[in-house]
């Protein structure tokens, strides 16, 4: 049994993979998703009944660490590699800072990542 | 011009260091011939993706004050030029994975393999190429273009570690650093005639390396011998606090795992080699065979015995490994959404075309099929049906394994297992390229292996005529889970015993 997708299922996957998939391209995109389908359906021909799943290559026990606080990176190192950054300064101007490439020598105090507006008349 | 083939050899990463801690040569010069070599090379071969030569230069220049002020006994790796894959962090240059994603990245810090290098002495020369994240068998999905084979640079050097494989086989670096999730240290090792170490899984710590498979993923070296491979593994294995998933369990051979042993019958009397039935079924190329061939005779000279043996179900291991590794990836790579670090789509009409635009722009075509196909199985109604069933097949197929190498019966137990780790030799740039399918199974011997986490290498077998052109071809031996230490002196045995 080959599995069959429809136009609409490859849709679908794209809108919940986040990625855009052009009309033209649907074609292709369904026919290589069921050939990878279609290959992995003879997993099907083993017993599988009461077989463990293995979700790791390791049989070691997981290893938790301590809830302690350790060294993080720092805010403004986080902000430098933002592809949108907004600088707020305290007197209350803000810049534009996206081509920066290295922290400024006196980092303003407010580094903010800019996203598209999430709230607002009829939602996003 | 075509290289001569085979290509030149670097000197080895052991007397290079031996010979900038004994004031033989120096570190400046040793990095500056690499840079060099590859100044001339890398237009043709696409091994690097970025070359640091002042920041190579300067580093080494510091390495030959610490040598001449009597620090060279704590530098194993002293003026050691190396390449790291480029989805290996580095605190300086990009990361770009090979993505249009990351082209831009810059990691604010190093990975703890090659800040274990680099503490040893080693010179980071460039960044290697690889298919983008990973994702790949032929090095041809990466931004950058593909590295071409220096033994024959119409063909791949298989991937997706291509630019460290290229880079080693070139003679342009003894060493680099890759990762293999399903084959992708292997695979191109056999491809271009180079030594490619996976170890255990957790052996090594990953972080810092771009996550991909995260139930797979684990970092190796390539080289040029058995001997630089073990000495690269030793510097970069052991546990990392800041990797949990790396294994507390100490590394009892960290040193120089070669060192205990002279060549033949390091464990056990006689040494006892399964070769799979399965491997040898009839779709192998017949170099592919050829290399099986000689092994099975070298190790058999050297006084092992040879036993066919059953993988029941290593026919499954690509069907499992397909569907476990998209899966993992969907999620890995869901990370990448134009906010906080990577590509951004200009003007986004809202937050969710931000987040489609961002992903569908920076990644490649490869990239986005193998998320949409782990979305696909992972998602509600098909997670029964693909994912669990996959984990389940996993199961039995790493039981297999370590039935062979880790059974209680001391008369059946194998030391190892001999292997192809490819169907066929090094193939042409764009023959598979259409044929996804084609391309996975080049996995057929590789993933089966990564999905029980067992340490494997490959070592170079043989070199035969191909179409026209004098192509190498590897075998793989796979060992215990934590004997890895064991897997290199048996390596090194068959290493030496394979006519030169």
């Amino acid at each position: 049994m080959n599995p069959r997708l429809s136009d609409d299922d490859v849709r679908k996957v794209a809108r919940l993979s986040k990625l855009a998939v052009a009309d033209a391209d649907l074609d292709r995109e369904r026919t290589r998703l069921e050939a990878v389908l279609g290959y992995v359906e003879r997993l099907r021909e083993l017993d599988l009944e009461g077989v463990e799943p293995m979700p790791r290559a390791s049989e070691e026990p997981a290893r938790l660490r301590e809830d302690t606080p350790g060294e993080a990176l720092k805010g403004d190192t986080l902000a430098t590699l933002a592809p949108d950054v907004f600088e707020h300064h305290p007197d209350g101007f803000g810049t534009d800072a996206g081509d920066e490439t290295d922290l400024p020598a006196d980092p303003p105090t407010e580094r903010f990542i800019r996203v598209p507006k999430v709230l607002g008349e009829g939602g996003a | 011009m075509s290289l001569p083939t085979p290509p030149a050899r670097s000197d080895s990463a052991r007397a290079i260091a031996d010979a900038v801690r004994s004031g033989e040569t120096t570190a400046a010069d040793t990095v500056a011939a690499a840079l060099g070599r590859i100044d001339d090379t890398n237009p043709r071969l696409n091994a690097f993706i970025d070359i640091f030569h002042q920041r190579a230069s300067e580093q080494a220049k510091a390495i030959d004050t610490r040598v001449a002020s009597g620090e060279g006994k704590n530098l194993p790796l002293a003026g050691v030029p190396i390449a790291l894959k480029d989805n290996i962090c580095l605190g300086w240059g990009r990361t770009t994975c090979a993505s249009r994603m990351l082209e831009d990245y810059r990691s604010p810090f190093t990975a703890t393999a090659a800040q274990r290098l680099i503490n040893a002495g080693a010179i980071v020369v460039g960044k290697a190429n690889l298919d983008e994240f990973a994702m790949g068998a032929s090095g041809e999905h990466s931004v950058f273009g593909a590295s071409k084979n220096p033994w024959d640079e119409s063909r791949t050097c298989g991937g997706s570690s291509s630019g460290s494989a290229c880079a080693v086989a070139a003679g342009l670096v003894p060493i680099a650093l890759g990762s293999d999730t399903g084959g992708s240290i292997r695979q191109p090792a056999s491809h271009t005639g180079t030594v490619g170490f996976k170890p255990t899984y957790g052996r090594v710590s990953r972080w810092g390396l771009v996550a991909f498979a995260s139930s797979l993923d684990q970092i190796g070296p390539f080289a040029t011998s058995v001997d630089d491979a073990a000495l690269v593994y030793a510097i970069i294995a052991g546990t990392d606090p800041n990797d949990l998933t790396s294994s507390a369990r100490s590394v009892d051979d960290q040193g120089d795992p070669l060192a205990t042993t002279d060549a033949a019958a390091p464990d056990s009397q006689p040494l006892r080699i399964g070769v799979p039935r399965f491997a040898q079924s009839g779709g192998n190329h017949p170099a592919v065979d050829g290399a099986l061939k000689a092994a099975t005779a070298a190790l058999a000279n050297a006084g092992a015995e040879i036993v066919e043996v059953d993988l029941p179900h290593a026919d499954h291991a690509i069907a499992a490994y397909y569907l476990i590794a998209p899966a993992e990836a969907s999620s890995n790579l869901a990370r990448f959404d134009g906010v906080r670090y990577g590509h951004r789509a200009e003007s986004p009409a809202d937050l969710e075309d931000l987040f489609v635009r961002s992903r569908t722009e920076g990644f490649g075509p490869e990239v986005r099929r193998r998320i949409m196909l782990g979305t696909h199985i992972l998602s509600s109604g098909y997670y029964d049906a693909y994912y669990l069933t996959a984990l389940k097949a996993r199961r039995l197929i790493a039981g297999d394994y370590t039935r062979l190498l880790e059974g209680e019966d001391d008369a059946s137990r194998c030391d190892a297992l001999l292997m192809p780790p490819a169907p066929g030799p090094a193939f042409k740039l764009g023959d598979k390229l259409d044929d996804p399918l084609a391309l996975y199974l080049e996995d057929i011997y590789t993933a089966g292996v990564s999905l029980a986490g067992l340490p494997a290498i490959t070592i170079p077998a043989i070199t035969s005529e191909v179409d026209g052109v004098t192509l190498p071809t590897g075998v793989q031996l796979v060992g215990a889970h934590w004997q890895e230490a064991k897997l290199l002196r048996l390596a090194r045995v068959l290493e030496q015993s394979l006519p030169a």
